[in-house]
């Protein structure tokens, strides 16, 4: 069974949205360095691209900001604070009529809604963010790495919600996209967490020799590029093969090594996902003492995570609510409305001359 | 042959005929009435029997409970309908059914809408509001909730509490509740396990197994039966997520489509403005042009005779000087010339080309300045006096009407006058 992880979209969203990222000048060069923190102290990247935006004016400096800050708050798992965010970047864009930015934006969003599980509100941002890149005139590149970008976060979203079939419509699409760029490793990353995500649907279908041939491909582009987080991602995906191939010690072997690199990178999400693994692991091997460990570990990351659920969630549902479009006159009532009163202002003034001047009613 | 004859026979035939059928079917009807009364009052009567077996049977076996709430909602139509659907939205969670029971609540809001029942729309604010109170969405549903009024929220409170709490087994904090009661044999819950029963209830009794093969340190028991807690917990968590998006989703979609109704509204509003905006501003454009064509028709309508007529009873007018009674208005001339108020401004407008205003003050200024250059006595008085003695009741009035029409002021008029007679 998957109720379904996010575990590497915080990951995914930073590679696929951040890579403007410019070093010129003293705010380009603050930029990059929020922008390097975030894997090390999002709180501290938040802080300083936050003073930045404050300082700049420069529209495309002020947008990186936003992207920083929206990326900083989905890695502390504050949707609420990414949503507010990514709300107030989205009103800056569509007043500057910047439509790359507003695709950033967008695609943000999207990824902001998938993560608090809003799955068709998700796909509402990810639809406007694919309508603008196949009208936007841009190089063959970028419209690529942008399609790639949505259409894997559609991809996680109908993993989400169990539908793997038309998940992996959107993953095979991504990848396409990204394939087809050279030499970009941000590109090359993205495939690499598409592999994943996609091997992960089809364990799921129970396709485990693609799933194997998937995991390999994500496997080698992560020892290429020394993704540590994608490593581990794979090395789940391949720990869940080993286990529905019923080889749970060797599954438990690479789950344990899984859990003790992760202690650094605090996911909350990939964590309840090992445990869970490593749950049914020991319980096949009927290894009491070791199940009532992880049991227990699984209980209290289920707490947190649906804590954490609840609290974005409400808020999430404030923004949906808020972004709802209000009922307002049209603009021919107000000009109809103009000029009826200008008319009647003249008219009341020509009056008052009239009888000022020539026509004594009184005498 | 009866006494007068067959015709007598047929009538009286008729009337006793007439009489047996009215007779027949006024008790025919009666029954009627009477048999419908009982069998109505049986079926409501059964109705609220059934009612109370499928809440008894809520928590025991909720399977159960829908199928008679199912029945319930065949046999019923209009408000009741409505009011067993609420009770439905609430089982159909219970059971699970997470998506038909939103789907049902969303249904039955729309179905409110037409109807004006105060009672039964508190219950559905009621029941909005513990939905999404059941999902998580605590702030929703305290707006929601402050839409019923306080009756019903006291009385559905306890409603809530029983019918809306997550069993402490499928809850990922049940720290505050105790997990299940004691439990005496494992037996007769392992079977129960195997038929059909709810999430809710299941999770019961693997708890309640779990418990006791826990207290027996039947380790291998135990696991399996916490194993299987864990997955009924998963799916659980997993249900409400899928149901939350589902839940925002409609309720985002519906709120819109509200919205957009109102905007038509507003689009239908500020069209229908808009004409009466354009249609006043062109009546206000169009107005002069045709009061002065009026004025010509109207002045064509008039026979030359009554015009003529008119003239000479001005002239008559001009040299009796009743033109400076300070009194007078048009209505008064026209009362005194015979004629109507339209008729005297026509002839005014067209004859002398002047407004009934501008020709009594003309008359007044006209007979001033005569009696300023004939009387030498009156260029010593007060302007206010010459104002009042020409029939004016203003001084400032006479002073600026004077200038308009001599050219100069009074006093300066008065002055030349002197000048002139001094040479």
């Amino acid at each position: 069974m998957i109720y379904k992880n996010t575990y590497i979209t915080i990951l995914f969203l930073i590679f696929c949205f951040g890579i403007k990222v410019p070093a010129q000048n003293n705010s380009k060069l603050e930029l990059r360095k929020a922008y390097d923190l975030l894997y090390e102290d999002p709180q501290k990247a938040i802080s300083l691209a936050n003073v930045i935006i404050r300082k700049t004016k420069n529209h495309d400096e002020i947008v990186t900001g936003y992207v920083i800050i929206i990326n900083g708050y989905s890695a502390l798992n504050q949707s609420d604070n990414a949503l507010s965010s990514a709300f107030k970047a989205l009103d800056m864009v569509q007043d500057e009529k910047d439509q790359i930015s507003k695709i950033r934006i967008l695609g943000l969003i999207g990824e902001q809604f998938q993560l608090c599980h809003f799955n068709d509100e998700s796909r509402f941002y990810l639809d406007q963010a694919q309508i603008i890149i196949e009208k936007l005139k841009i190089s063959p590149d970028q419209k690529s790495i942008y399609s790639g970008n949505i259409d894997a976060i559609k991809g996680n979203s109908y993993k989400d919600d169990l539908d793997c079939n038309f998940a992996i419509e959107y993953y095979n699409k991504s990848i396409k996209s990204y394939a087809s760029i050279k030499n970009n490793t941000s590109a090359t990353n993205n495939l690499c967490l598409v592999y994943i995500e996609k091997a992960d649907c089809l364990i799921e279908q129970s396709r485990l020799d693609s799933a194997s041939i998937y995991i390999a491909k994500a496997q080698k582009i992560a020892d290429r590029f020394s993704l540590k987080g994608y490593k581990l991602s794979a090395q789940y995906a391949e720990a869940k093969i080993l286990s529905r191939n019923k080889k749970y010690a060797e599954s438990t072997v690479l789950l344990v090594d899984i859990l003790n690199n992760l202690e650094k990178l605090e996911d909350l999400h990939f964590r309840q996902d090992i445990e869970e693994l490593l749950v049914n692991n020991y319980f096949n091997l009927n290894d009491y003492a070791k199940y009532q460990i992880y049991s227990n570990d699984l209980k209290k990351s289920r707490k947190m995570i649906e804590s954490m659920h609840s609290r974005s969630n409400e808020e999430s549902l404030k923004f949906i609510l808020k972004n709802n479009k209000k009922p307002r006159f049209p603009s021919y009532f107000f000009v109809g409305f103009a000029a009826f009163c200008l008319l009647l202002l003249v008219f009341s003034i020509a009056k008052i001359k009239w009888n000022l001047k020539g026509n004594y009613f009184y005498k | 042959m009866p006494k007068g004859g067959y015709l007598n026979l047929l009538i009286h035939g008729f009337r006793m005929d007439f009489r047996i059928n009215f007779i027949s079917k006024f008790f025919g009807l009666f029954f009627c009435f009477f048999f419908f009364q009982n069998f109505n009052s049986q079926t409501k009567e059964e109705k609220l029997n059934i009612q109370r077996e499928a809440q008894r049977l809520f928590r025991t076996d909720v399977k159960k409970s829908i199928k008679l709430y199912e029945y319930l909602l065949e046999n019923s139509d209009g408000q009741e309908l409505q009011k067993y659907e609420i009770g439905m939205v609430k089982l159909k969670l219970l059971n699970s059914e997470n998506i038909e029971a939103i789907d049902l609540m969303f249904q039955l809001e729309q179905e409110l809408l037409a109807i004006k029942n105060p009672d039964l729309h508190n219950q559905f604010h009621q029941l909005e509001s513990e939905v999404f109170y059941y999902f998580g969405f605590k702030k929703v549903s305290d707006s929601i909730h402050k839409l019923s009024d306080s009756d019903s929220k006291k009385e559905n409170k306890n409603n809530t509490n029983y019918l809306f709490n997550i069993p402490a087994e499928l809850k990922v904090n049940p720290s505050s509740e105790k997990v299940s009661s004691r439990m005496i044999d494992a037996e007769p819950i392992e079977r129960k396990l195997n038929q059909n029963i709810g999430l809710f209830t299941k999770a019961k009794y693997l708890a309640q197994l779990r418990q006791y093969y826990g207290s027996k340190n039947n380790q291998l028991q135990y696991m399996l039966y916490d194993k299987q807690l864990l997955d009924l917990q998963g799916l659980h968590l997993h249900q409400l997520k899928i149901s939350r998006n589902y839940l925002v989703s409609k309720f985002s979609k519906l709120k819109q489509q509200r919205i957009e109704k109102v905007q038509n509204r507003i689009k239908k509003w500020s069209f229908g403005l808009s004409i009466i905006f354009i249609g006043m501003i062109g009546l206000v454009l169009y107005y002069p042009k045709n009061d002065k064509e009026t004025i010509k028709k109207k002045s064509q309508v008039i026979s030359d005779k009554a015009e003529l007529r008119i003239l000479e009873k001005l002239k008559d007018f001009e040299n009796s000087e009743k033109f400076l009674d300070d009194s007078i208005t048009i209505t008064i001339l026209a009362k005194h010339l015979d004629t109507n108020v339209k008729y005297l401004s026509t002839v005014l407008n067209n004859q002398k080309q002047k407004s009934f205003n501008l020709y009594i003050n003309e008359l007044r200024i006209q007979y001033i300045t005569e009696r300023l250059k004939n009387d030498k006595k009156f260029r010593s008085y007060k302007i206010s006096y010459l104002a009042t003695v020409c029939g004016f009741t203003s001084h400032s009035s006479f002073t600026s009407f004077f200038k308009s029409i001599v050219g100069i002021t009074a006093s300066a008029y008065i002055n030349k006058l002197n000048q002139e007679d001094d040479l």
